[in-house]
């Protein structure tokens, strides 16, 4: 087969191992549980790499998962809103954040953006830790619900019933974040961020609204991550503030985006299915604890060998429109 | 009263130590220009090392000082090595890899000590007291304020009186023009680490027998030592002192006010205040008229 | 056409710029008539460069107004004010590194003009490289161009913006002369499309033939305006250059036809 061919056909491939295979062995249920997850990590892997386009790296996205996740839970529990809307307002509580962040490190680039973030994730998990009489504290809130059965119009999934359908589920809200991730590579706006992160000042003098095309990156790249969060929330059953403002958190998409390839459409994506279940099924098993470092070592060997990451042999070459 | 006075105390005490955590690490960022994220697992490596060798091999505890402060210059220059052949963007490629190298320490504390927080438990000796103000000097925290400030008075000594010393702040300063002036900026580069390397080897028993031992403990000291690098200016390591007491003032202070919990929120509102504030750090989108 | 005295393109009022402790442009006043062709000289360190980043975007002045077409755009954000139809190059290129020259121009063609473009956006693009000599070029991207072919790229670019207003900076510097006489040609050509032109021309070997007017500028203010042969004589604008007002400030610092120097 030609390369060209195998590019094209990739994809497709993709599609068919994700869902012919739970078709194929319906009673594989660690299939479903690591390759559920996968689609999960692939989708905060392509909602932080938003930002990453615009040509800002930010370490501080736990501050959006835990936001979103706390949002979702504490909205249920105390004004009773039923799960799903819940969810999509804990992704407002972060995108709201996340323009707070566009207007105060506004001037800030490259490193010194970076380690803002570092320290704007301390903020909110802090104020988290220690407002005991409303987040439960250090403590975390434990025995959440699954998610309850999405019904929407003609489809109607028991997401929560089984792996099976949380797989499903998860394979859908990955799908939906890659148009969108989609849309941030090859749209007009999707240019006008990659004249951004080639060249700012070249970009504002040949009329590409900067600021305004970054805080769009921001807030939909916090709404998402945020949203993210809330759905975790409910596929652990329990929140902590340790364990959804993590510094894993932002790592963890950073890692995953850099390995499958930044620039590509399918790449972040590439990078989660790939990488998760080989960590989660192969060498979790083995090394139970400290299997994360292959996290760490992944991202430095991209970074010496193969900077552009995984994806670059199948992307196809995109052009402005 | 006393109370204050003991977190008067604690805060100084608490702020030499953060000034050794800072040396270190804008040593080693005045020569590279590069934010070692791992910084603080550099520490955790040199109190879990004393640690193995305290509880394991049950060496005395002042033995294990001289130990780390050879094994981390090792590392320091291995961290070296690694940057110099970092390929192209620096500043953001090496932000990456120290960050993918503090997940790979952290999870090798996981591995080989698990989750527990571990601590070297010396015997709580009073060195001194002051019943009156009901203040108290136990033997841990004279030793974390006389080995941080005598680290610290050895490195100002050695930067501001030697001619090496003078070299390598010049060097920190301007590579360029360091390098006109005929030093060579490679073995300062050398010299910085090993230095920096032997102030981790210093602060990770200290941190040890002072505060818990945690895997995921390494962030704290990164960003208090990158607080305080920016707080001091680049290449102006003598205002270091003055940052790191008054960012321990502050942080004690505000335990004793409103909790301890609430400490780690004073480091991350200052770092986001100093990266706004200083004029002169935001980089390229600032075209010099 | 005479330029109309109430209605100037361009109009810069009582502009001051301080940046940290320096004034880098102080009480500066001027007005540009539609179809104008303006000069700006000056020693190293004078404020043009300073000057042009003003009316683009890029600095916001201290005080001071700026009015273009009538409208005060001082608080406007430079992708506003290209979309107005204020266009600039630089003196040291800023290509998009990663994007071919092409694209770099289809850039321009997307978002610096009011409305959408018409065509394919490639075959919008190859009349501007054409115009300065890069369509063999076109798919070279921005890194591979040596440097004279990045600045012409950045002429191009701000061509397809299609401006009312371009400011090119020191395009002619450190060109041999036959180089020089393409630009004047090119500056000729844009002036007779209507275009008005702002030219930062130390080293003046482009300005003298085709500005109406020099503006003369030291240490941040405007020392003198007029005819560019009556300026050139002026003895303060030869003290200027030659440095009699600065004594003791270094040697001299006469024209020379060799590369810029100037801080961008």
């Amino acid at each position: 087969m030609k390369r060209a061919n195998l590019q094209r056909a990739f994809p497709w491939l993709m599609v068919l191992l994700m869902v012919g295979g739970p078709v194929a062995f319906p009673h594989a249920e660690v299939y479903f549980l690591v390759f559920g997850l996968a689609c999960f990590y692939a989708a905060l892997a392509m909602a932080w790499n938003i930002l990453a386009l615009s040509g800002l790296f930010s370490l501080g996205h736990g501050a959006f998962f835990g936001l979103g996740a706390y949002a979702a839970v504490l909205l249920q529990q105390k004004l009773f809103l039923p799960t799903y809307p819940a969810v999509l307002a804990g992704g407002l509580v972060g995108a709201l954040y996340g323009l707070l962040w566009g207007l105060v490190f506004k001037k800030l680039r490259g490193a010194y953006f970076a380690l803002a973030t570092l320290a704007a994730l301390e903020i909110p998990r802090v104020i988290v830790d220690n407002w005991e009489s409303f987040t439960s504290g250090s403590m975390g809130i434990v025995g959440l619900g699954r998610l309850p059965a999405l019904d929407v119009e003609i489809i109607a999934l028991p997401v929560g019933a089984g792996l099976r359908s949380q797989y499903y589920f998860l394979f859908a809200w990955m799908l939906l974040v890659m148009l969108l991730h989609r849309h941030a590579l090859l749209s007009r706006w999707g240019w006008a961020l990659r004249a951004i992160r080639d060249n700012e000042v070249a970009a504002e003098v040949l009329g590409v609204n900067v600021y305004g095309c970054r805080l769009a990156a921001l807030g939909l790249s916090a709404f998402l991550t945020s949203v993210c969060g809330g759905l975790y929330a409910h596929l652990m059953g329990l929140i902590e503030p340790a364990m959804v403002f993590s510094l894993h958190i932002a790592a963890f998409p950073l890692i995953l985006s850099f390995f499958g390839g930044r620039f590509a459409v399918l790449g972040p994506l590439t990078g989660a299915l790939v990488l998760y279940p080989f960590d989660q099924l192969i060498l979790q098993p083995w090394l139970p604890q400290g299997h994360a470092a292959v996290y760490g070592l992944v991202i430095i060997l991209t970074i010496f060998f193969f900077p552009q990451g995984l994806a670059t042999w199948f992307r196809t070459k995109s052009t402005i429109s | 009263m006393g109370i204050w006075l003991q977190g008067v105390l604690s805060g100084l005490s608490l702020g030499s130590f953060y000034t050794l955590l800072g040396l270190g690490f804008s040593l080693i960022f005045g020569v590279t220009r590069a934010f070692n994220l791992a910084h603080g697992d550099f520490i955790l490596l040199a109190g879990y090392l004393a640690f193995a060798l305290w509880h394991f091999w049950h060496l005395p505890f002042y033995w294990t000082l001289p130990v780390c402060m050879l094994v981390l210059p090792v590392a320091a220059l291995a961290l070296r090595e690694l940057l110099r052949r970092l390929p192209a963007p620096f500043e953001l490629n090496s932000l990456v890899v120290t960050f993918g190298l503090a997940i790979v320490l952290q999870n090798l504390f996981l591995a080989f000590f698990s989750a527990d927080y571990r601590l070297i438990l010396l015997p709580v000796t009073v060195v001194f007291e002051l019943p009156a103000l009901s203040l108290l000097v136990t033997a841990n925290q004279a030793l974390l304020l006389i080995g941080s400030l005598a680290a610290t008075l050895a490195v100002y000594v050695f930067l501001y009186w030697t001619f090496v010393g003078k070299a390598l702040r010049a060097t920190i300063q301007n590579r360029e023009s360091a390098a006109l002036a005929g030093i060579r900026v490679d073995q300062m580069q050398l010299l910085a680490f090993a230095v920096g390397g032997v102030l981790l080897g210093l602060a990770g028993p200290l941190m040890a027998t002072n505060m818990y031992l945690h895997p995921a403990g390494g962030l704290e000291p990164t960003l208090i030592a990158i607080i305080l690098t920016m707080a001091a200016g680049i290449g102006r390591t003598g205002s270091l002192l003055w940052a790191g007491w008054l960012l321990g003032l502050a942080e004690s202070l505000t335990a004793l006010a409103i909790g301890s919990s609430w400490r780690e929120l004073v480091s991350a509102l200052v770092l986001i205040l100093i990266l706004v504030w200083r004029p002169n750090v935001s980089g390229e989108h600032n075209i010099a008229p | 056409m005479v330029p109309d005295q109430k209605h100037h393109l361009l109009e810069l009022a009582a502009i001051g710029v301080i940046w940290g402790s320096q004034r880098l442009l102080q009480n500066i006043s001027l007005q540009v008539a539609a179809q104008e062709i303006i000069g700006i000289i000056g020693p190293n360190g004078a404020g043009k460069t300073t000057l042009m980043n003003v009316i683009s975007g890029q600095v916001f002045p201290t005080s001071g107004r700026i009015f273009y077409q009538g409208q005060d755009i001082t608080a406007w954000q430079p992708h506003r004010r290209c979309r107005a139809g204020i266009a600039r190059t630089f003196q040291i290129p800023r290509p998009f590194a990663d994007m071919t020259a092409w694209e770099n121009v289809a850039i321009a063609r997307r978002f610096g003009r009011p409305h959408r473009p018409e065509g394919a956006l490639r075959d919008e693009s190859l009349p501007y490289l054409e115009l300065v000599g890069l369509a063999h070029k076109a798919e070279t991207l921005g890194k591979d161009l040596t440097l004279s072919e990045q600045r012409r790229l950045e002429v191009a670019r701000a061509l397809a913006t299609e401006p009312t207003l371009l400011m090119l900076d020191e395009v002619a510097a450190g060109l041999s002369p036959k180089m020089v006489r393409h630009v004047v040609t090119l500056v000729e050509k844009l002036r007779q499309q209507g275009l008005t032109l702002l030219i930062i021309d130390h080293f003046l070997n482009l300005t003298l033939e085709v500005a109406d007017r020099l503006v003369v500028l030291d240490r941040g203010e405007k020392i003198m305006e007029g005819p560019p042969a009556a300026v050139i004589r002026h003895p303060e604008v030869v003290g200027a250059y030659l440095g009699t007002r600065r004594v003791g400030k270094g040697p001299p610092k006469t024209p020379l036809p060799s590369g810029p120097t100037d801080q961008s």
